[in-house]
């Protein structure tokens, strides 16, 4: 059972940057991160022994971000929405260009429909082969790859536009 | 020359082309001053994100993360 935690452990400081990338914010990632944790520590006996430990974590963290969206959506239909707040999405330990960089990387991430920003996540961030993505998505490849690729060309030119 | 389809400079850009494909398509962009171009724009924006990202990485877990596993070990 110890082996669990330990292995889980091992992954932390990988799915905190993918929580970093969806969520954008330092707090919210931190959040989704830890419900992620806790979600993960009550379905363990779902997780097989043997099988990967990464992929089953990232679709838990892909699934509580996706949860997060979905209730922010409703408290958004009761709740004027919040002004757009400050960025705090790098915590200052970076020079001012990386600064400016991350800035403009995490807005423009914001800006991407989340269907397309997770599977940029996951591939180009995470490294993910089609296969792994299109199954943590529990999507056909070739919707994967028809996200990936407008998801790209959206980021791309938006990046260029900066 | 057989043209190159986005998909397939896409894949070769992800890594899903295996060895042999992935050899045949840079003789064949060799002389596509364009595809070389996108797929230089795509590595550039890998890098970029990891740039970004990878830093995450480095920082002090939270507090309550460490404790939610660790007072299970």
């Amino acid at each position: 059972l110890q082996a669990f935690e330990r292995e889980l452990s091992t992954l932390l400081p990988r799915l905190r940057r993918l929580s970093r990338m969806l969520a954008g914010d330092v707090t919210d990632a931190d959040d989704l991160l830890q419900v992620a944790i806790e979600r993960a520590l009550k379905a363990r006996h779902q997780w097989q022994p043997g099988s990967r430990l990464d992929a089953w974590m990232i679709k838990i963290v892909r699934n509580c971000w996706i949860d997060e969206l979905r209730s922010r959506k409703r408290r958004q239909q009761t709740f004027l929405p919040e002004e757009e707040g400050e960025h705090k999405g790098y915590d200052g330990h970076t020079d001012m260009e990386r600064a400016a960089e991350m800035h403009g990387v995490s807005r423009a991430l914001q800006e991407l429909p989340p269907d397309q920003r997770e599977v940029i996540g996951l591939v180009v961030l995470e490294g993910l082969s089609y296969r792994e993505a299109a199954d943590i998505l529990d999507v056909p490849i070739g919707t994967l790859t028809s996200r990936l690729n407008r998801g790209r060309q959206a980021l791309t030119s938006k990046l260029e536009a900066i | 020359m057989m043209h190159i389809s986005d998909e397939e400079l896409m894949a070769y850009c992800d890594g899903e082309l295996n060895s042999v494909a992935a050899r045949e398509l840079e003789q064949r962009l060799r002389d596509n001053p364009t595809l070389l171009k996108q797929v230089e724009v795509q590595r550039h924006l890998r890098e970029k994100l990891h740039r970004c990202f990878d830093p995450v990485m480095q920082e002090q877990m939270p507090r309550a993360t460490n404790e939610a596993l660790g007072s299970r070990l």
